[in-house]
Protein backbone atom coordinates (compact mmCIF):
# COMPACT_ATOMS: atom_id res chain seq x y z
CA UNK A 1 0.00 0.00 0.00
CA UNK A 2 1.31 3.29 -0.86
CA UNK A 3 2.25 5.80 1.42
CA UNK A 4 -1.61 6.97 3.16
CA UNK A 5 -2.44 10.98 3.03
CA UNK A 6 -3.26 11.56 6.31
CA UNK A 7 -2.15 8.73 9.21
CA UNK A 8 -3.45 8.83 12.46
CA UNK A 9 -1.47 6.51 15.06
CA UNK A 10 -2.03 5.39 18.68
CA UNK A 11 -4.51 8.58 19.27
CA UNK A 12 -5.53 8.79 22.72
CA UNK A 13 -7.81 11.72 24.08
CA UNK A 14 -9.54 12.13 27.20
CA UNK A 15 -11.51 15.00 28.78
CA UNK A 16 -11.50 14.86 32.94
CA UNK A 17 -10.72 11.15 33.05
CA UNK A 18 -13.19 9.77 29.86
CA UNK A 19 -11.24 7.88 26.85
CA UNK A 20 -12.93 9.54 23.94
CA UNK A 21 -9.77 8.33 21.69
CA UNK A 22 -8.04 5.31 23.17
CA UNK A 23 -5.32 4.42 20.81
CA UNK A 24 -7.04 5.28 17.42
CA UNK A 25 -5.33 4.02 14.50
CA UNK A 26 -6.26 4.92 11.26
CA UNK A 27 -4.82 5.60 7.32
CA UNK A 28 -6.41 7.90 5.13
CA UNK A 29 -5.59 7.02 1.17
CA UNK A 30 -5.14 9.96 -0.95
CA UNK A 31 -8.18 10.55 -3.85
CA UNK A 32 -10.49 8.59 -1.86
CA UNK A 33 -13.58 9.47 0.07
CA UNK A 34 -13.18 7.90 3.82
CA UNK A 35 -16.55 8.20 5.65
CA UNK A 36 -16.13 7.80 9.69
CA UNK A 37 -19.21 6.30 11.47
CA UNK A 38 -19.96 5.44 15.11
CA UNK A 39 -23.00 6.44 17.79
CA UNK A 40 -23.35 9.91 18.76
CA UNK A 41 -20.77 11.24 20.94
CA UNK A 42 -18.46 8.48 20.13
CA UNK A 43 -15.74 10.63 19.39
CA UNK A 44 -16.29 11.45 15.56
CA UNK A 45 -15.88 15.43 15.57
CA UNK A 46 -13.24 15.21 18.12
CA UNK A 47 -10.87 12.70 15.51
CA UNK A 48 -11.40 14.97 12.76
CA UNK A 49 -10.50 18.47 15.16
CA UNK A 50 -7.27 16.56 15.72
CA UNK A 51 -6.28 16.11 12.08
CA UNK A 52 -6.96 19.65 11.28
CA UNK A 53 -4.99 20.73 14.84
CA UNK A 54 -8.06 22.29 16.24
CA UNK A 55 -7.35 19.68 18.91
CA UNK A 56 -4.19 18.11 20.35
CA UNK A 57 -3.93 14.17 21.23
CA UNK A 58 -3.04 13.36 24.82
CA UNK A 59 -0.13 10.87 22.83
CA UNK A 60 0.52 9.53 19.37
CA UNK A 61 1.13 10.73 16.83
CA UNK A 62 -0.72 12.34 13.10
CA UNK A 63 1.09 12.69 9.87
CA UNK A 64 -0.12 14.56 6.76
CA UNK A 65 2.03 13.49 3.48
CA UNK A 66 4.57 11.38 6.24
CA UNK A 67 5.13 14.45 7.74
CA UNK A 68 4.52 14.72 12.03
CA UNK A 69 2.06 17.71 12.30
CA UNK A 70 3.67 18.34 15.67
CA UNK A 71 6.80 18.44 14.03
CA UNK A 72 6.04 21.21 11.64
CA UNK A 73 7.62 24.36 11.50
CA UNK A 74 5.90 27.93 10.90
CA UNK A 75 5.94 27.08 7.17
CA UNK A 76 5.19 23.55 7.23
CA UNK A 77 2.19 24.68 9.28
CA UNK A 78 1.28 27.22 7.32
CA UNK A 79 1.28 24.73 3.60
CA UNK A 80 -0.89 22.19 5.67
CA UNK A 81 -3.11 24.77 6.27
CA UNK A 82 -2.93 25.52 2.66
CA UNK A 83 -3.18 21.75 1.54
CA UNK A 84 -6.56 20.70 3.88
CA UNK A 85 -9.93 22.53 4.64
CA UNK A 86 -12.90 22.07 7.01
CA UNK A 87 -16.21 22.29 6.88
CA UNK A 88 -17.70 22.47 9.87
CA UNK A 89 -21.54 20.92 11.00
CA UNK A 90 -23.26 24.01 11.58
CA UNK A 91 -21.24 25.44 8.47
CA UNK A 92 -19.29 28.72 11.09
CA UNK A 93 -20.34 31.08 8.03
CA UNK A 94 -19.24 34.72 9.47
CA UNK A 95 -22.63 36.37 9.64
CA UNK A 96 -21.39 39.62 9.22
CA UNK A 97 -20.08 38.84 6.03
CA UNK A 98 -21.65 38.60 2.69
CA UNK A 99 -21.27 35.19 0.74
CA UNK A 100 -18.64 36.80 -1.14
CA UNK A 101 -16.86 38.07 1.49
CA UNK A 102 -17.27 34.69 3.26
CA UNK A 103 -15.99 32.43 0.40
CA UNK A 104 -12.87 34.71 -0.42
CA UNK A 105 -11.80 35.22 3.29
CA UNK A 106 -9.07 32.73 3.23
CA UNK A 107 -7.93 34.51 0.31
CA UNK A 108 -8.04 37.99 0.96
CA UNK A 109 -7.03 38.09 4.78
CA UNK A 110 -3.61 36.39 3.39
CA UNK A 111 -3.46 38.81 0.33
CA UNK A 112 -0.76 36.29 -1.12
CA UNK A 113 -2.59 36.88 -4.34
CA UNK A 114 -3.72 39.47 -6.61
CA UNK A 115 -7.21 40.68 -5.91
CA UNK A 116 -8.65 40.20 -9.68
CA UNK A 117 -7.26 36.54 -9.59
CA UNK A 118 -9.51 36.26 -6.30
CA UNK A 119 -12.16 37.40 -7.62
CA UNK A 120 -11.66 34.72 -10.72
CA UNK A 121 -11.43 32.25 -8.35
CA UNK A 122 -14.29 32.97 -6.34
CA UNK A 123 -16.53 33.58 -9.45
CA UNK A 124 -15.42 29.98 -10.85
CA UNK A 125 -16.64 28.67 -7.24
CA UNK A 126 -19.31 30.13 -7.01
CA UNK A 127 -20.98 29.15 -10.70
CA UNK A 128 -19.48 25.39 -9.69
CA UNK A 129 -21.34 25.69 -6.97
CA UNK A 130 -24.76 27.38 -8.31
CA UNK A 131 -24.33 30.39 -5.16
CA UNK A 132 -23.48 33.01 -8.15
CA UNK A 133 -27.04 34.59 -7.76
CA UNK A 134 -26.73 34.79 -3.88
CA UNK A 135 -22.78 36.72 -3.93
CA UNK A 136 -24.05 39.67 -2.17
CA UNK A 137 -26.17 37.99 0.43
CA UNK A 138 -25.75 37.28 4.06
CA UNK A 139 -25.85 33.89 5.65
CA UNK A 140 -28.95 35.00 7.70
CA UNK A 141 -30.28 35.44 4.64
CA UNK A 142 -29.77 31.91 2.82
CA UNK A 143 -31.75 28.61 3.48
CA UNK A 144 -29.97 25.03 4.23
CA UNK A 145 -28.72 23.63 1.62
CA UNK A 146 -27.21 27.42 0.26
CA UNK A 147 -25.47 27.73 3.55
CA UNK A 148 -23.57 24.22 2.90
CA UNK A 149 -23.07 24.84 -0.74
CA UNK A 150 -21.44 28.29 0.32
CA UNK A 151 -19.23 26.43 3.31
CA UNK A 152 -18.28 24.05 0.53
CA UNK A 153 -16.84 27.14 -1.61
CA UNK A 154 -15.24 28.85 1.25
CA UNK A 155 -13.22 25.26 2.09
CA UNK A 156 -12.86 24.48 -1.79
CA UNK A 157 -11.42 27.98 -2.57
CA UNK A 158 -7.52 27.45 -1.62
CA UNK A 159 -7.92 24.39 -3.65
CA UNK A 160 -6.80 22.34 -1.02
CA UNK A 161 -5.64 18.91 -1.60
CA UNK A 162 -8.10 16.91 1.44
CA UNK A 163 -11.24 18.04 3.27
CA UNK A 164 -12.66 17.32 6.38
CA UNK A 165 -16.72 17.28 6.51
CA UNK A 166 -17.79 17.45 10.23
CA UNK A 167 -21.82 15.85 9.85
CA UNK A 168 -22.33 17.64 6.79
CA UNK A 169 -26.08 17.08 6.41
CA UNK A 170 -26.76 17.17 10.72
CA UNK A 171 -30.50 18.88 10.97
CA UNK A 172 -31.21 18.38 7.19
CA UNK A 173 -34.53 16.51 5.81
CA UNK A 174 -33.34 13.27 3.76
CA UNK A 175 -34.34 15.53 0.28
CA UNK A 176 -31.33 17.77 1.43
CA UNK A 177 -29.20 15.12 2.82
CA UNK A 178 -29.09 13.05 -0.16
CA UNK A 179 -28.37 16.12 -2.19
CA UNK A 180 -25.41 17.55 -0.03
CA UNK A 181 -23.95 13.64 -0.21
CA UNK A 182 -24.53 13.64 -4.28
CA UNK A 183 -22.67 17.36 -3.66
CA UNK A 184 -19.94 16.58 -2.30
CA UNK A 185 -19.60 13.05 -4.59
CA UNK A 186 -19.56 15.17 -8.01
CA UNK A 187 -17.05 18.11 -6.46
CA UNK A 188 -14.70 15.36 -5.00
CA UNK A 189 -14.79 13.48 -8.81
CA UNK A 190 -14.35 17.17 -10.18
CA UNK A 191 -11.91 18.58 -7.65
CA UNK A 192 -10.33 15.40 -7.01
CA UNK A 193 -9.53 16.13 -3.33
CA UNK A 194 -9.30 13.08 -0.71
CA UNK A 195 -12.44 13.56 1.62
CA UNK A 196 -13.12 12.25 5.34
CA UNK A 197 -16.76 12.60 5.91
CA UNK A 198 -18.08 12.21 9.62
CA UNK A 199 -21.62 11.26 9.52
CA UNK A 200 -24.89 9.35 10.54
CA UNK A 201 -26.42 8.99 7.07
CA UNK A 202 -26.55 5.56 7.07
CA UNK A 203 -26.46 3.61 4.58
CA UNK A 204 -26.68 6.69 2.19
CA UNK A 205 -23.05 7.73 2.83
CA UNK A 206 -21.89 3.88 1.56
CA UNK A 207 -22.81 5.12 -1.87
CA UNK A 208 -20.50 8.21 -2.14
CA UNK A 209 -17.46 6.25 0.30
CA UNK A 210 -14.77 4.11 -0.75
CA UNK A 211 -13.88 3.43 2.65
CA UNK A 212 -15.39 3.19 5.85
CA UNK A 213 -14.30 3.29 9.10
CA UNK A 214 -16.44 2.82 12.52
CA UNK A 215 -15.48 4.02 15.84
CA UNK A 216 -16.16 2.37 19.19
CA UNK A 217 -15.44 3.32 22.47
CA UNK A 218 -12.48 5.26 21.36
CA UNK A 219 -10.91 2.62 18.79
CA UNK A 220 -11.36 1.86 15.37
CA UNK A 221 -13.67 -1.22 15.18
CA UNK A 222 -13.96 -1.41 11.45
CA UNK A 223 -12.08 -0.37 8.27
CA UNK A 224 -12.29 -1.05 4.76
CA UNK A 225 -13.58 -0.82 1.47
CA UNK A 226 -17.66 0.63 2.37
CA UNK A 227 -19.14 -2.72 0.13
CA UNK A 228 -17.43 -4.72 2.54
CA UNK A 229 -18.92 -3.36 5.91
CA UNK A 230 -22.03 -5.88 4.94
CA UNK A 231 -19.76 -8.66 5.18
CA UNK A 232 -18.17 -8.04 8.48
CA UNK A 233 -19.06 -10.71 11.36
CA UNK A 234 -19.09 -7.45 13.75
CA UNK A 235 -21.61 -7.61 15.63
CA UNK A 236 -21.25 -3.97 16.76
CA UNK A 237 -21.09 -3.12 13.23
CA UNK A 238 -23.51 -5.04 12.25
CA UNK A 239 -25.91 -4.00 14.57
CA UNK A 240 -24.88 -0.44 14.29
CA UNK A 241 -25.63 -0.24 10.64
CA UNK A 242 -28.66 -2.01 10.85
CA UNK A 243 -30.11 0.22 13.12
CA UNK A 244 -30.60 -2.15 16.51
CA UNK A 245 -28.30 -1.52 19.48
CA UNK A 246 -25.52 -3.98 20.08
CA UNK B 1 -12.16 20.84 56.06
CA UNK B 2 -9.19 23.57 56.87
CA UNK B 3 -7.74 21.63 54.25
CA UNK B 4 -10.28 21.81 51.75
CA UNK B 5 -10.76 25.84 52.26
CA UNK B 6 -7.14 26.10 51.62
CA UNK B 7 -6.83 24.16 48.23
CA UNK B 8 -9.60 26.16 47.10
CA UNK B 9 -7.80 29.39 47.81
CA UNK B 10 -5.34 27.52 45.93
CA UNK B 11 -7.21 26.58 42.68
CA UNK B 12 -8.85 30.70 42.95
CA UNK B 13 -5.19 31.57 42.96
CA UNK B 14 -3.78 29.60 39.90
CA UNK B 15 -7.00 30.38 37.75
CA UNK B 16 -6.54 34.11 38.64
CA UNK B 17 -3.08 33.93 37.78
CA UNK B 18 -3.50 32.17 34.59
CA UNK B 19 -6.59 34.59 33.84
CA UNK B 20 -3.82 37.31 33.92
CA UNK B 21 -1.35 35.35 31.74
CA UNK B 22 -3.97 34.63 29.46
CA UNK B 23 -4.69 38.17 29.22
CA UNK B 24 -1.06 39.50 28.93
CA UNK B 25 -0.90 37.43 26.02
CA UNK B 26 -4.14 38.18 24.10
CA UNK B 27 -3.37 41.66 24.84
CA UNK B 28 0.34 41.62 23.23
CA UNK B 29 -0.97 39.45 20.57
CA UNK B 30 -3.70 42.20 19.84
CA UNK B 31 -0.60 44.81 19.52
CA UNK B 32 1.82 42.65 17.48
CA UNK B 33 -0.77 41.17 15.07
CA UNK B 34 -1.85 44.85 13.97
CA UNK B 35 1.26 45.38 12.09
CA UNK B 36 -0.25 43.81 8.55
CA UNK B 37 -0.70 47.10 6.90
CA UNK B 38 -3.01 46.44 4.08
CA UNK B 39 -5.18 43.53 5.63
CA UNK B 40 -6.17 45.81 8.56
CA UNK B 41 -6.17 49.41 7.58
CA UNK B 42 -9.97 48.94 6.57
CA UNK B 43 -10.67 46.70 9.39
CA UNK B 44 -9.18 49.55 11.52
CA UNK B 45 -11.65 52.33 10.03
CA UNK B 46 -14.69 50.19 10.43
CA UNK B 47 -14.13 49.81 14.03
CA UNK B 48 -13.41 53.47 14.26
CA UNK B 49 -16.70 53.95 12.89
CA UNK B 50 -18.37 51.63 14.81
CA UNK B 51 -16.53 52.60 18.07
CA UNK B 52 -16.02 56.06 17.45
CA UNK B 53 -18.74 57.76 15.10
CA UNK B 54 -21.77 55.90 16.59
CA UNK B 55 -21.04 56.48 19.93
CA UNK B 56 -21.25 60.17 19.00
CA UNK B 57 -24.71 60.51 19.85
CA UNK B 58 -24.63 58.95 22.92
CA UNK B 59 -21.51 60.96 23.71
CA UNK B 60 -22.91 64.26 23.30
CA UNK B 61 -26.03 63.65 25.28
CA UNK B 62 -24.22 62.48 28.22
CA UNK B 63 -21.71 65.61 28.26
CA UNK B 64 -24.65 68.08 27.50
CA UNK B 65 -26.95 67.10 30.88
CA UNK B 66 -23.18 66.20 32.98
CA UNK B 67 -22.49 69.83 31.70
CA UNK B 68 -25.52 71.31 32.72
CA UNK B 69 -25.76 69.20 36.29
CA UNK B 70 -22.09 70.80 36.82
CA UNK B 71 -23.14 73.92 36.16
CA UNK B 72 -26.34 73.98 38.46
CA UNK B 73 -24.77 72.33 41.28
CA UNK B 74 -21.54 74.37 40.68
CA UNK B 75 -23.83 77.47 40.37
CA UNK B 76 -25.78 77.20 43.81
CA UNK B 77 -22.64 76.30 45.81
CA UNK B 78 -20.40 78.98 44.46
CA UNK B 79 -23.20 81.70 44.47
CA UNK B 80 -23.01 81.33 48.19
CA UNK B 81 -19.48 82.28 48.16
CA UNK B 82 -19.92 85.27 46.08
CA UNK B 83 -17.70 83.18 43.25
CA UNK B 84 -20.27 82.19 40.67
CA UNK B 85 -17.72 83.92 37.77
CA UNK B 86 -15.65 80.68 38.29
CA UNK B 87 -18.60 78.43 37.50
CA UNK B 88 -16.42 78.30 34.41
CA UNK B 89 -13.28 77.23 35.75
CA UNK B 90 -15.39 74.99 37.79
CA UNK B 91 -17.23 73.06 34.97
CA UNK B 92 -14.09 73.02 32.55
CA UNK B 93 -11.66 71.67 35.08
CA UNK B 94 -13.66 68.61 36.30
CA UNK B 95 -14.86 67.81 32.48
CA UNK B 96 -11.66 67.89 31.06
CA UNK B 97 -9.60 66.08 34.41
CA UNK B 98 -12.24 64.04 35.59
CA UNK B 99 -15.33 63.28 34.03
CA UNK B 100 -14.81 63.85 30.37
CA UNK B 101 -12.25 60.54 30.22
CA UNK B 102 -13.82 58.62 32.64
CA UNK B 103 -17.91 59.07 31.61
CA UNK B 104 -17.01 58.40 28.01
CA UNK B 105 -14.73 55.55 28.59
CA UNK B 106 -17.80 53.93 30.33
CA UNK B 107 -20.48 55.13 27.99
CA UNK B 108 -18.59 53.36 25.42
CA UNK B 109 -17.92 49.99 27.33
CA UNK B 110 -22.01 50.37 27.46
CA UNK B 111 -22.38 50.45 23.73
CA UNK B 112 -19.55 49.77 22.16
CA UNK B 113 -17.49 47.32 24.39
CA UNK B 114 -20.62 44.75 25.07
CA UNK B 115 -21.15 44.55 21.73
CA UNK B 116 -17.36 43.49 20.90
CA UNK B 117 -18.17 41.01 23.87
CA UNK B 118 -20.96 39.73 22.43
CA UNK B 119 -19.96 39.47 18.74
CA UNK B 120 -16.94 37.71 19.71
CA UNK B 121 -18.55 35.73 22.22
CA UNK B 122 -20.95 34.30 19.33
CA UNK B 123 -18.26 34.09 16.78
CA UNK B 124 -17.06 31.64 20.07
CA UNK B 125 -20.22 29.36 20.38
CA UNK B 126 -20.76 29.13 16.69
CA UNK B 127 -16.85 27.70 15.81
CA UNK B 128 -15.94 30.99 13.30
CA UNK B 129 -13.28 31.65 15.78
CA UNK B 130 -12.14 27.58 15.25
CA UNK B 131 -12.98 28.47 11.18
CA UNK B 132 -10.60 31.11 11.57
CA UNK B 133 -7.74 28.91 12.39
CA UNK B 134 -8.80 26.02 10.15
CA UNK B 135 -7.79 28.52 7.51
CA UNK B 136 -4.85 29.97 8.93
CA UNK B 137 -5.86 33.01 10.04
CA UNK B 138 -4.82 34.74 13.28
CA UNK B 139 -7.98 34.91 15.46
CA UNK B 140 -6.70 37.34 17.45
CA UNK B 141 -5.76 39.64 14.77
CA UNK B 142 -9.05 39.18 13.05
CA UNK B 143 -11.15 39.63 16.07
CA UNK B 144 -9.26 41.77 18.77
CA UNK B 145 -6.62 43.59 16.83
CA UNK B 146 -8.90 45.98 14.60
CA UNK B 147 -10.84 46.51 17.97
CA UNK B 148 -8.00 47.59 19.82
CA UNK B 149 -6.73 50.37 17.05
CA UNK B 150 -9.74 51.43 16.74
CA UNK B 151 -10.23 52.61 20.26
CA UNK B 152 -7.28 53.84 20.83
CA UNK B 153 -7.97 56.22 18.31
CA UNK B 154 -11.68 56.94 18.48
CA UNK B 155 -11.22 57.41 22.76
CA UNK B 156 -9.11 59.92 22.63
CA UNK B 157 -11.49 61.99 20.43
CA UNK B 158 -14.67 61.25 22.09
CA UNK B 159 -13.63 62.38 25.10
CA UNK B 160 -12.33 65.71 23.07
CA UNK B 161 -16.21 65.50 21.94
CA UNK B 162 -17.52 64.98 25.51
CA UNK B 163 -15.28 68.19 27.07
CA UNK B 164 -16.50 70.34 24.70
CA UNK B 165 -20.36 69.48 24.65
CA UNK B 166 -19.90 69.37 28.70
CA UNK B 167 -18.82 72.57 28.74
CA UNK B 168 -21.01 74.10 26.42
CA UNK B 169 -23.87 72.68 28.85
CA UNK B 170 -22.76 74.39 31.67
CA UNK B 171 -22.81 77.38 29.48
CA UNK B 172 -26.80 76.55 29.11
CA UNK B 173 -27.35 76.03 32.45
CA UNK B 174 -25.06 78.71 34.16
CA UNK B 175 -25.28 81.28 31.30
CA UNK B 176 -28.37 81.21 29.95
CA UNK B 177 -30.78 79.86 32.88
CA UNK B 178 -28.77 81.08 35.87
CA UNK B 179 -27.63 84.49 34.46
CA UNK B 180 -23.69 84.36 34.43
CA UNK B 181 -21.29 86.66 32.64
CA UNK B 182 -20.86 84.73 29.07
CA UNK B 183 -18.07 86.65 28.97
CA UNK B 184 -16.80 85.89 32.32
CA UNK B 185 -17.96 82.15 32.04
CA UNK B 186 -15.79 81.70 28.80
CA UNK B 187 -13.11 84.10 29.88
CA UNK B 188 -12.73 81.43 32.82
CA UNK B 189 -13.20 78.34 31.09
CA UNK B 190 -10.10 79.86 28.82
CA UNK B 191 -8.11 81.34 31.70
CA UNK B 192 -8.14 77.66 33.57
CA UNK B 193 -7.33 74.82 31.65
CA UNK B 194 -3.44 74.55 30.48
CA UNK B 195 -1.98 71.90 28.20
CA UNK B 196 -0.98 69.54 31.09
CA UNK B 197 -4.61 68.99 31.96
CA UNK B 198 -5.82 68.46 28.53
CA UNK B 199 -2.81 66.16 28.13
CA UNK B 200 -3.62 64.45 31.18
CA UNK B 201 -7.36 63.51 30.44
CA UNK B 202 -5.98 61.93 27.21
CA UNK B 203 -3.75 59.83 28.56
CA UNK B 204 -6.40 58.37 31.05
CA UNK B 205 -8.78 58.46 27.41
CA UNK B 206 -5.83 55.83 25.78
CA UNK B 207 -5.55 53.83 28.99
CA UNK B 208 -8.89 53.41 29.34
CA UNK B 209 -9.21 52.78 25.47
CA UNK B 210 -6.76 50.07 25.75
CA UNK B 211 -8.71 48.60 29.14
CA UNK B 212 -12.17 48.91 27.82
CA UNK B 213 -11.30 46.96 24.33
CA UNK B 214 -8.54 44.52 25.68
CA UNK B 215 -11.68 43.54 28.34
CA UNK B 216 -14.58 43.16 26.29
CA UNK B 217 -12.96 41.53 23.21
CA UNK B 218 -11.05 38.88 25.90
CA UNK B 219 -14.16 37.98 27.51
CA UNK B 220 -15.78 37.78 24.57
CA UNK B 221 -13.20 35.13 22.87
CA UNK B 222 -12.81 32.94 26.21
CA UNK B 223 -16.94 32.90 26.82
CA UNK B 224 -16.52 29.10 26.23
CA UNK B 225 -13.97 29.25 29.34
CA UNK B 226 -15.46 31.86 31.39
CA UNK B 227 -18.91 30.99 30.79
CA UNK B 228 -18.34 27.07 31.31
CA UNK B 229 -20.93 26.58 34.36
CA UNK B 230 -23.42 28.21 32.36
CA UNK B 231 -22.76 25.85 29.18
CA UNK B 232 -21.60 26.75 26.41
CA UNK B 233 -24.73 28.31 24.67
CA UNK B 234 -26.71 31.60 24.71
CA UNK B 235 -26.17 32.11 28.48
CA UNK B 236 -22.40 31.97 28.04
CA UNK B 237 -22.35 35.26 25.60
CA UNK B 238 -24.46 36.83 28.02
CA UNK B 239 -22.63 35.97 31.00
CA UNK B 240 -19.28 37.47 28.94
CA UNK B 241 -20.94 40.46 27.90
CA UNK B 242 -22.37 41.06 31.34
CA UNK B 243 -18.76 40.49 32.90
CA UNK B 244 -16.49 42.38 29.99
CA UNK B 245 -18.84 45.18 30.85
CA UNK B 246 -18.50 45.77 34.34
CA UNK B 247 -15.31 44.69 34.67
CA UNK B 248 -14.03 47.21 32.02
CA UNK B 249 -16.36 49.49 34.11
CA UNK B 250 -14.23 48.94 37.57
CA UNK B 251 -11.09 48.83 35.97
CA UNK B 252 -11.83 52.46 34.61
CA UNK B 253 -12.17 53.79 38.25
CA UNK B 254 -9.08 51.67 39.37
CA UNK B 255 -6.66 52.96 36.75
CA UNK B 256 -8.28 56.76 36.75
CA UNK B 257 -7.30 56.83 40.79
CA UNK B 258 -3.95 55.53 39.52
CA UNK B 259 -3.18 57.98 36.74
CA UNK B 260 -4.35 61.28 38.61
CA UNK B 261 -2.48 60.41 41.70
CA UNK B 262 0.77 60.04 39.31
CA UNK B 263 -0.66 62.76 37.43
CA UNK B 264 -1.81 65.20 40.01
Amino acid sequence: MDQPFIELIDIHKSFSGNNVLDGVNLAIEKGLVTCVIGKSGCGKSVLLKHIIGLMQPDSGQICVDGMPTNQMDKAQRHQFHRQISYMFQDNALFDFLTVWENIALPLTEKREMPMDQIRQRVKEKMQMLEISNHENKYPAQLSGGIKKRVALARALITEPDAVLFDEPTSGLDPVRRTSVHAMISTYQKEFGFTAVIVSHGIPEIFAISQRVAMLDQGKIIYFGKSEGIFQTDNEIVKAFISGKDA
Amino acid sequence: MFKERIEKLGLAAIEGTRSIGRISIFFFQGICRNFVPFVQISKIMEQVWFIGAKSMFVIVLTAIFTGMVLGLQGYYTLVDYGSEATLGSAVAMTLIRELGPVLSAIMIAARAGSAMAAEIGVMRISEQIDALKTMDIHPVRFTFSPRLAGSIISFPLLTALFDVTGIFGGFLSGVMMLGVNRYIYMDRVIQSIDLADVAGGFVKALVFGVIVSTMCCYKGFFAHISGAQAGQGAKSVSLATTNAVVNSCILILISDYIITFFLV
